[in-house]
């Protein structure tokens, strides 16, 4: 009776074990995924600045025609973006696009003491930091889930789920830094 | 019997590798205050009596809304952006209610000459990026001219009405009569015991389990069958790891907000209103007085 009963405990002992870890590395995706969302919705929000920002500044820069194309196509981008790095890369260049426009803004002085683009500036750089916290906390969550599903006793349930690390989502942090305005 | 040994050198030194560096990513942030929570004056810019006035609004807006608002002056950010250290600091404290995040934290740092308006989610729409920007282009001549206390107490009224606008209330027009002061420390001693116990108990749980990691692959290995050795430390290993999965959400404040007494008072509400217990990110908590709450990064930021 003994010889059976040993083996039988560890048995579900170990199944105990891996419902624990299976859990685990099943909560850990849930965040990372439920955080990609996050993101996905800063840019977005974003993104649906621009053309309220386009119209705005049309009035005030005829000749800049080039700048707010870019800035258009790279919203256009953003909306169809369809995985994650096709939406890194859109929102990297919406970034630097509207960096571009910020730049050539500070020509026009009547377009900087407008109130509506004042406000719409800084709609922008509350949505810049969003991003920047969505993101951060992204990474945080997948950072979590790597370290979960790397190191053991976690990798062998996650090798078992078939689950894999997932890269931190990548964009240049410089590119997010708006031109300086000096005094 | 080498292998036994082997993986459960391993195992042990990569658990407590992982459970030490626990909770060390993040750089220093200034403790809480326990008492006046929402002057949380650093750096020594508020006067005796603006503070008086600042506090009795936001004991106002905490007692009837569980909204709040809440100064933090410091000398420096130390190098860091003033966006992240007030997302940081938000999160750390727990500014706001949990279940509503509707926290406002005001943050001046007087040498870098830099300010911040960071709102918590619940409040994004009754103070925008665009209302918070404003609200700084109004300080910026009063901080200019070294009126700092003035500026905020400024500040802090036009953010406070806003809030008030949100809750649909008319701000009172005299101060307020000390009483919910009272409530304010109560709540503040009960958190801070929690915490303390928590982390006790973390490192109490993590040594018993590392030594009984040792206890068996020792056991194991004493006996001469490795295989048995592997499986026994990969089990406690398991075991060990989803212990300290459990303990994580626990000292995160997930069940640290479950409070028991609910149940009594109100059947309905079980456990339901338990599982949002620390906002949404990773590293939010709640300390001192502070109820919880999260932000987003929503808010605007300056310069004088």
């Amino acid at each position: 009776m003994k010889k059976t009963m040993v083996p039988a405990l560890l048995l579900v002992l170990l199944l105990l074990g891996c419902i624990g870890l299976y859990n685990s590395v099943k909560s850990a995706k849930i965040q990372v995924d439920a955080q990609y969302g996050q993101v996905e919705n800063q840019i977005q929000r974003r993104a649906d600045l621009i053309p309220n920002l386009v119209q705005t500044v049309k009035g005030y820069m005829q000749y800049e025609e080039k700048v707010l194309t870019e800035v258009t196509a790279a919203r256009a981008q953003v909306a169809g973006a369809a995985s994650a790095e096709e939406m890194a890369a859109a929102d990297a260049q919406l970034t630097g696009a509207l960096g571009r426009l910020f730049a050539v803004a500070e020509n026009y002085p009547a377009l900087k003491s407008d109130a509506h683009f004042t406000e719409l500036m800084r709609e922008i750089a509350g949505s810049e930091n969003r991003i920047a916290v969505a993101r951060r906390d992204y990474n945080e969550a997948v950072r979590d889930y790597n370290v979960t599903v790397g190191t053991f006793p976690g990798s062998i349930v996650a090798g078992l789920m078939g689950y894999r690390e997932i890269p931190p989502f990548a964009a240049q942090e410089k590119a997010h830094a708006l031109p300086e305005v000096a005094f | 019997m080498k292998g036994g040994a082997v993986t459960l050198v391993c195992t042990v030194i990569i658990c407590a590798l992982v459970y030490l560096c626990w909770g060390l990513f993040e750089t220093s942030l200034p403790e809480p205050p326990t008492e006046d929570i929402y002057a949380a004056d650093f750096a020594h810019m508020v006067q005796g009596e603006d503070r008086e006035k600042l506090l009795a609004i936001g004991k106002d807006l905490d007692s009837r809304f569980g909204a709040q608002l809440v100064v933090v002056t410091i000398d420096s950010l130390e190098g860091e952006e003033i966006e992240s250290y007030a997302n940081r600091l938000f999160r750390a404290w727990g500014i706001g209610s949990a279940e509503k995040n509707n926290g406002v934290l005001l943050l001046i740092a007087k040498e870098d000459r830099k300010f911040r308006v960071e709102v918590g989610y619940g409040l994004e729409g009754a103070i925008t990026d665009g209302y918070a920007g404003e609200i700084l282009d109004g300080m910026t001549p009063r901080f200019r001219a070294g009126d700092y206390s003035p500026g905020i107490l400024e500040a802090y009224r036009k953010l406070a009405q806003k809030i008030y606008g949100e809750y649909g209330e008319v701000p009172p027009p005299g101060l307020f009569p000390a009483e919910k002061e009272e409530k304010a420390k109560q709540a503040a001693e009960k958190a801070t015991a929690e915490e303390e116990e928590w982390t006790l108990e973390d490192f109490f749980y993590g040594g018993i389990f590392i030594l009984l990691m040792f206890a068996v692959g020792f056991a194991a290995v004493f006996f001469g069958n490795y295989i048995v050795g592997i499986v026994l430390t990969l089990l406690f290993g398991g075991l060990w790891y989803s212990l300290n999965v459990l303990l994580y959400l626990i000292s995160l404040g997930h069940w640290g907000t479950l409070s028991f007494d609910k149940c009594f008072d109100d059947a309905g509400s079980f456990f339901g209103s338990s599982g949002k217990g620390s906002g949404s990110s990773g590293s939010s908590g709640s300390s001192g007085g502070f109820g919880g709450g999260s932000s987003g990064g929503g808010g605007s930021s300056g310069g004088w």
